[in-house]
């Protein structure tokens, strides 16, 4: 199970931010590296198909197009999440997506995740206006994670968090990327600790 | 009966602007201009829609009214970008669209099942068709413009939805019903305080010019409902449309 990519190349008004990227992401922690500014939220903006890019993703060896990873892929962002009024009607609203319906909304196992990560203390039906960045943060993290993707893409998933909650994050990604491929952007050192592969992303080029 | 008003009554009419280009003057608004241009070309209009009016009337062709109607589509959809300032290629065709739908839906109701006549009456069919169309284009104006800035303030948001699997129609929901419900608001108040804070202005005339007030009454209700669906219509179907633009939006700025 391995999600390729070949020759993807984007530009924003003629500057090239990547540069012709092929690399091939294996099961496990694909944690890409690099400075900010390097493009490496943009890689997983186009993974996702939110940029338009030229190259092409596949995935078991089959070229993947836009409604593939709409199915499959799902991206946390790093910040700037989608909220509902309550905790609840947050992490549902993905299951009511067209391309979700076939997955099934597990409050239990909500309720573990948010026990999980430090978010036990609130009740399901909580107002998310009551969460603080880092929660909200772990939260956009549960929603995806509740969706149980083929392909997890994560945009700085622990930016907002102390170093023991974000090795605690680190450690459930390490047991929930083990049959799936999780890319994880990230710039602290502790996470080269969970990572199975490392790359290296500077000036639109990938390296790994 | 009071006199006709007149080029005097019409002069007083305008020398009250004066206080208008006072307060922009004193309060630097900076929008002078914009009240001469807007009230010159209001007048000009409405002289030479008068004057057309006469001899659409006495020709009553069902032909010349539809294209009078496209007309006044065509204008408010033009309006409708010019005061919105939106950028999008296409975007008069979407208003245009959504207006000729929605309106045409309306009045086809409004004339042959409520008010029964036998043909498309320029008499009734170009004065309804303007209430409709004009009602239309200020509420598609306001839809639009907090379509756009809507999306300007949540792009984030809107990817974190796509992020999720969400199709363009679903990451925009939130949008549309913010642009629908603040299309819907000034018409829903403005039927709320009819009757009782002021008389809408074709029952007014009516009344002005010898009908009942309760007869006058039954065409104002059927109008205002018509303008509301017509209204709500309009900017349903204009967002929808807009909404598989989003790729526009989110990589332009």
């Amino acid at each position: 199970m391995c999600l390729y990519v070949k020759d993807l190349r984007l530009s924003f008004s003629d500057k090239e931010i990547l540069k012709g990227i092929s690399s091939k992401f294996g099961k496990g922690i694909n944690l890409i590296f690099g400075d900010s500014g390097s493009g490496k939220s943009t890689l997983l903006k186009a993974m996702c198909f939110l940029l338009k890019f030229n190259g092409e993703i596949a995935f078991k060896g089959s070229r993947v197009d836009e409604r593939w990873v709409k199915k499959h892929c799902k991206l946390v962002r790093q910040s700037g999440f989608y909220t509902e009024d309550t905790i609840v009607d947050t992490v549902k609203k993905p299951f009511e997506f067209k391309y979700n319906r076939d997955k099934i909304f597990d409050e239990k196992k909500l309720s573990e995740l948010l026990n999980f990560f430090g978010l036990g203390k609130f009740s399901v039906n909580d107002r998310v206006e009551k969460l603080s960045g880092g929660e909200l943060q772990r939260l956009a993290l549960i929603r995806a994670l509740l969706l149980e993707p083929e392909v997890l893409l994560a945009d700085e998933p622990t930016s907002n968090l102390d170093e023991g909650m974000s090795v605690k994050v680190y450690e459930f990604l390490k047991e929930f990327c083990r049959d799936r491929v999780c890319i994880v952007v990230s710039h602290e050192q502790y996470s080269k600790g969970f990572a199975d592969r490392v790359y290296y992303l500077k000036d639109g080029v990938l390296n790994g | 009966m009071v006199k006709p008003i007149g080029l005097g009554g019409l002069l007083i009419s305008y020398g009250m602007l004066i206080f208008v280009f006072l307060i922009s003057y004193l309060e630097k608004l900076k929008v002078e201009k914009d009240i001469a241009i807007s009230y010159l070309r209001m007048s000009v209009q409405l002289f030479l829609a008068g004057f057309v009016l006469i001899y659409v009337f006495k020709l009553d062709s069902p032909l010349v009214n539809i294209v009078i109607f496209l007309f006044m589509i065509f204008f408010a959809s033009r309006i409708v970008v010019e005061r919105s300032g939106v950028k999008l290629k296409n975007a008069a065709v979407f208003i245009f669209i959504s207006i000729l739908a929605s309106s045409s839906v309306v009045l086809v109701v409004l004339l042959f099942g409520i008010i029964h006549l036998k043909s498309l009456n320029a008499r009734y069919f170009i004065p309804l068709a303007g209430m409709v169309v004009g009602n239309s284009m200020n509420s598609t104006a306001i839809g639009i413009e907090r379509f756009f800035s809507k999306i300007k303030d949540n792009r984030e948001r809107i990817e974190d939805l796509l992020g999720l699997g969400a199709l363009e129609e679903e990451a925009l929901m939130f949008v549309r019903r913010d642009a629908l419900k603040a299309a819907l608001l000034p018409v829903l108040a403005s039927a709320s305080g009819m009757g009782v804070v002021f008389l809408p202005g074709m029952m007014t005339g009516q009344i002005l010019s010898g009908v009942v007030p309760t007869q006058a009454v039954f065409y104002q209700i059927v109008i205002v409902i018509a303008i509301c669906l017509t209204v709500c219509l309009s900017n349903y179907l204009m967002v929808k449309m807009l909404s598989r633009k989003l790729n526009f939006y989110l990589t332009s700025g």
